[in-house]
């Protein structure tokens, strides 16, 4: 699950709902966001979702509703608006329609003004006010939570796929490409001079003596000879063999070096928003929080130094290049 | 007994004795009982038993019985002597009949009360009182009857005394009672039943319970209160014939039925000599532990299964039915020479079906305490050793027993439930035959209400037009007035005028623009689709793949409009919806003959020969898309076809469309007919190869069924099952 907002979406034409969908998905990973939808055919299955949420975890954070939706009972989007302020429901609506949306504002003009969180559009305004609700959600993916649990989620992933490739790949390349690895592996291991114990003597020992090692024995050399970079070395190795061409080594590189190294150092340290909210501050201990930390005047002229603070344009850029790289990623399997 | 230089007696202490009598009984019940079992074993034929409650706490009890009374002697060497057999000095036609045997009876007025009195009376010494004190002794001493002054003691009973030749008087004069259950004489009568055989002993038993100072003595007789008219199957193997206290019939008041409540359910008397084994020899080990013999033995007495064991239902056969949360009734109880030993066997049979604790029962098994074998009774005397092979055998003997009463009471019982449920059937057929009545009723009002309604309405239409008609000519004539007005006006100043759009539209209009939704609904979407390739080729993601599932999905969305506009202003459903509900081949029949028709120069015939239904919820433009591909196909002019069968039929509920035309067939050229639905290939001159594709999309991804093309020496067959 790499996605981070949900969508519940009731409509009874599909194939509205399938362009729709793509053309809100392009939307939200221009701004590094990966929708979770539900698709639903007729109004009763959308009140046994949110049924099920009220019960349960929150996975909807928006539901799309066709207003010309009929009921089996004659019940219509007037009925639905009613029934769902009934039941309190937190998540945002927007009820569209294809008839004028002047129309559809006249018979819930009263339901509306009771009840916060629904949106009304007509199926050409649909795309500005799906946008708008999209932005309204996203913005959670800005706090302190999110963002460490965005860069957790989206690298475990990754690692996740990178493990699985290696299993499934490795076996199938040829002794002459499996040599390699192992040689490749066989210097990885040698680096690590300090770390050299009987058993990964008893590893160059093999190697040397002309073993291939399998893909299980590789993903078990422990971290410290094989850390997680040489891992994505080995990963790449194999991805060039394939001549598999969505994902190129710079990508790999600039995930490994920007994002990884991001990753590992949000999830040690304590994280603060700085007072203009144009930052996330990071510090790395007491000390260094106590020099650095920010103060209740912060401003405009916030001065913080460069290397304990994420500006919010970089974090847009940052989940913009997770998520095609997750994208890319999620593609391999 | 002195001791002699060659031997020393035992003796032993008010301590010793205390404590013996302690232990000896778990409710006072228990100790009343064995002193009323030692009147009936002084060959008494009256023992009356005297309660006094007024003090629950210092209760006063008296045990009267006129048997043979002790004389000095007796007391001296029998009464004090601890553990000694009673049987032993008595003529042995009177041993069978004792129901002590161990000496050890005596004992529970201590366990009663720390002092009692013995007032006994004989023919050959008259009267005497003697008093066992055990209050405050030094502990060590040797515990020893007391003669005291008749006259100093006070009974109430004394008067009953007096009357009697001979007997003995208990005088228990501090008695905690708190701990009985019973509250009133009934309770403890019913209670103290339950300790003998009252119906085979010859000995009257009466009891008298005084609750205040004023009442005067009243004595009843004990009797067994047995709900034997509430049991459904019994068993007697005694010369007693209990059965004659069984009723005839039983009903089962609990069901919520009166038929089934009422209906009176034979009682079934099971013939004894079904289990011939109840009574036999069989070999015992003697007190020895070594030796065997064989011994006659007899299990004599009643058993019977409750038809029902609820106290608020038993009472409706058999008002004798008491339960309570002291009181279970339902209980096998044992005894052993007249006298209870087990409270209840059950639970020494180690069965375990719910239907057990149905059973009720008196039974005597005598070799329990068969002189030549060993004591069965443990140190508590109200129970058996569990493991002791005479208890063990018993079980064995009245297990069938308890099994064959336990299968009449389930055999009861399933044949109430299979009543009851031929009863629900019944009801639930009635109701549903009520409901449908009360609907069609309902169905008739409604029509009638309408016809009242439309008949009003036509009435008020008839009025308004009347009035209308009249406005109208009023206007007509200020309209000419006003036209010829603006005419005027017009030739003067060529005033604007609408000429291509309408301001107001017809209601005609209102319904065919509504009509038109589907359309507008797919236009938008082939506006979403243009929308989605330009983001795509924006974002440098537009490939010939995603060129491929942008063309179907617009292909799909403009034949979907086209069908709308074929059918929507024929239509008599509601459009506005994607799926309707409705007999599908009916649809495919109206579309094919009034709409199909129009468009094509090729005979369409519609075969639904059994004039099957086949009710489903599907989309009309995806049907219309299936047949107007289809047709379009058979009426490509390459495939020199003049008539398209359509059979319409329904096997193991999957619906069958088949197409079938004659035609050329299929051409030469096609290898492999699953090509023919690939998106884009075609083989005919004319055709783009997007028909068949839609057909098959459709019907496998919108209608979960399954599209088949079969070879046909003439002519295109095209098979659709759903």
């Amino acid at each position: 699950m790499r996605e981070n907002i949900g969508i519940l979406w009731v409509e009874d034409s599909k194939s509205y709902y399938e362009e729709a969908k793509e053309i809100l998905s392009m939307y939200a990973s221009d701004k590094g966001i990966q929708i979770d939808y539900k698709y639903v055919e007729n109004a009763i299955s959308l009140f046994e979702e949110l049924e099920k949420q009220a019960q349960g975890f929150q996975r909807y954070d928006i539901c799309f509703v066709d207003y010309a939706l009929s009921l089996p009972n004659g019940k219509t989007g007037e009925n639905i608006i009613r029934e769902l302020r009934q039941k309190q429901i937190s998540t945002d609506i927007l009820f569209y329609s294809s008839e004028n949306i002047s129309d559809i504002r006249e018979t819930i003009q009263k339901d509306l003004s009771s009840f916060e969180g629904v949106y009304v559009a007509d199926r050409d305004s649909f795309e500005e006010k799906s946008n708008l609700l999209l932005n309204k959600n996203s913005k959670k993916l800005y706090s302190i939570n999110n963002i460490r649990g965005i860069l957790m989620n989206e690298t475990s992933e990754n690692d996740y796929i990178m493990k699985s490739y290696i299993l499934k790949e490795y076996p199938l390349l040829s002794d002459e490409q499996k040599r390699e690895i192992t040689e490749l592996i066989r210097q990885k291991v040698l680096a690590k001079t300090t770390k050299i114990d009987d058993n990964s003597k008893k590893l160059i020992n093999k190697i040397e003596e002309g073993s291939i090692l399998d893909a299980n024995k590789i993903l078990n050399i422990a971290n410290d000879l094989v850390g997680l970079k040489d891992r994505y070395e080995i990963f790449e190795k194999i991805i060039q063999y394939k001549s598999v061409d969505s994902l190129e080594n710079t990508k790999i590189n600039n995930y490994l070096d920007k994002l990884v190294d991001l990753r590992n150092k949000l999830a040690h340290q304590k994280l603060e928003i700085c007072n203009s909210c144009k930052y996330v501050l990071h510090y790395n201990d007491i000390e260094d929080y106590e020099q650095k930390h920010c103060c209740s005047e912060c401003g405009d002229n916030c001065v913080h130094t460069e290397n304990n603070k994420v500006f919010v344009e970089d974090w847009d850029k940052l989940k913009k290049e997770l998520v095609e790289f997750g994208q890319s990623m999620d593609s391999l399997l | 007994m002195q001791n002699t230089d060659n031997q020393i007696y035992f003796n032993f202490s008010y301590f010793a004795l205390n404590l013996l009598g302690k232990n000896l009984y778990s409710s006072p019940l228990n100790a009343i009982s064995e002193l009323v079992a030692n009147g009936i074993d002084a060959q008494a034929n009256n023992v009356k038993l005297y309660i006094n409650m007024e003090d629950k706490e210092h209760s006063i009890i008296e045990i009267l019985d006129n048997g043979v009374g002790m004389t000095y002697s007796d007391l001296a060497n029998k009464y004090v002597f601890m553990g000694k057999n009673k049987r032993d000095d008595l003529p042995e036609e009177l041993k069978q009949s004792v129901m002590g045997r161990k000496g050890i009876g005596k004992l529970s007025a201590l366990y009663l009360s720390k002092k009692y009195y013995i007032i006994t009376k004989t023919q050959e010494e008259g009267e005497a009182v003697w008093c066992l004190d055990t209050i405050n002794p030094n502990e060590s001493d040797t515990p020893s009857l007391q003669r005291c002054n008749l006259n100093d003691i006070h009974f109430s009973t004394k008067n009953y005394f007096k009357n009697f030749k001979s007997g003995t008087v208990i005088l228990l004069p501090d008695v905690n009672l708190i701990g009985i259950g019973a509250q009133s004489i009934e309770g403890l009568k019913a209670d103290l039943s339950d300790y003998f055989l009252t119906n085979s002993i010859d000995c009257k038993i009466e009891v008298c319970v005084v609750n205040s100072q004023s009442e005067e003595l009243h004595f009843e007789t004990v009797q067994k209160s047995i709900a034997y008219k509430n049991m459904c199957a019994f068993i007697d193997n005694t010369k007693e014939d209990y059965s004659k206290n069984l009723a005839e019939f039983v009903r089962y008041t609990k069901s919520k039925y009166d038929e089934v409540k009422n209906k009176k359910r034979e009682v079934v008397q099971i013939n004894p000599n079904e289990f011939p084994k109840l009574i036999g020899e069989h070999e015992f080990t003697l007190e020895d532990g070594l030796t065997k013999i064989k011994i006659p033995y007899k299990v004599e007495g009643w058993i019977g299964i409750h038809s029902s064991i609820e106290p608020k239902y038993a009472v409706d056969n058999d008002k004798k039915f008491i339960r309570n949360k002291v009181y279970t009734p339902a209980k096998l109880r044992l005894y052993i020479r007249k006298k209870l030993a087990v409270e209840n066997f059950m639970e020494l049979m180690g069965r375990t079906q719910t239907l057990d604790n149905y059973i009720e029962g008196e039974i005597s098994f005598d070799i329990l305490d068969d002189d030549r074998l060993e004591d069965i009774a443990t140190t508590n005397r109200q129970n058996l050793k569990p493991d002791d092979e005479r208890v063990r055998f018993l079980v064995k003997l009245l297990n069938p027993v308890l099994g064959r009463l336990v299968k009449e009471r389930a055999k009861f019982g399933n044949q109430i439930s299979k009543e009851e449920k031929a009863i629900e059937a019944e009801e639930k057929a009635k109701q549903e035959e009520e409901k449908r009545k009360a609907e069609a009723e309902a169905e008739k009002e409604r029509k009638a209400k309408e016809e009242a309604e439309r008949k009003k309405k036509e009435e008020e239409e008839r009025r308004k037009k009347a009035e209308e008609e009249k406005r109208q000519a009023e206007e007509k004539a200020k309209q000419e007035e006003a036209a010829r007005k603006a005419a005027e006006e017009e030739a003067k100043n060529e005033k604007r005028r609408s000429k291509f759009i309408e301001c107001n539209l017809s209601e005609d209009q209102k319904s065919f623009t509504k009509k038109l939704h589907m359309i507008r609904i797919n236009l938008s979407i082939i506006q979403k689709s243009i929308r989605k390739m330009v983001m795509q080729i924006q974002r440098k993601k537009f490939t010939v793949e995603t060129a491929w599932t942008n063309l179907k999905s617009l292909s799909y969305n403009i034949l979907r409009a086209k069908a709308s506009l074929s059918y929507s202003p024929y239509a008599k459903f509601n459009t506005k919806d994607e799926k309707i509900e409705g007999d599908l081949f009916a649809f495919i029949k109206e579309y094919a003959e009034n709409i199909l028709i129009q468009a094509d120069g090729v005979k369409i015939i519609v075969n639904n020969i059994e004039e099957q239904n086949f009710i489903t919820k599907f989309s009309p433009q995806d049907i219309a898309i299936i047949i107007d591909n289809i047709a379009s196909n058979t009426a490509k002019p390459e495939h020199k076809a003049t008539e398209l069968e359509i059979t319409l039929f329904v096997q193991n509920d999957i619906a069958n469309i088949i197409f079938k035309d004659n035609g050329l067939g299929i051409s030469p050229k096609v290898k492999d007919v699953n090509e023919l639905f690939e998106f884009g290939k075609s083989y005919t001159e004319s055709g783009t190869g997007i028909g068949l594709y839609h057909v098959k999309d459709i019907v496998e991804n919108h209608l979960n069924g399954e599209v088949t093309i079969n070879k046909l020496a003439k002519g295109f067959e095209l098979q659709i099952r759903i």
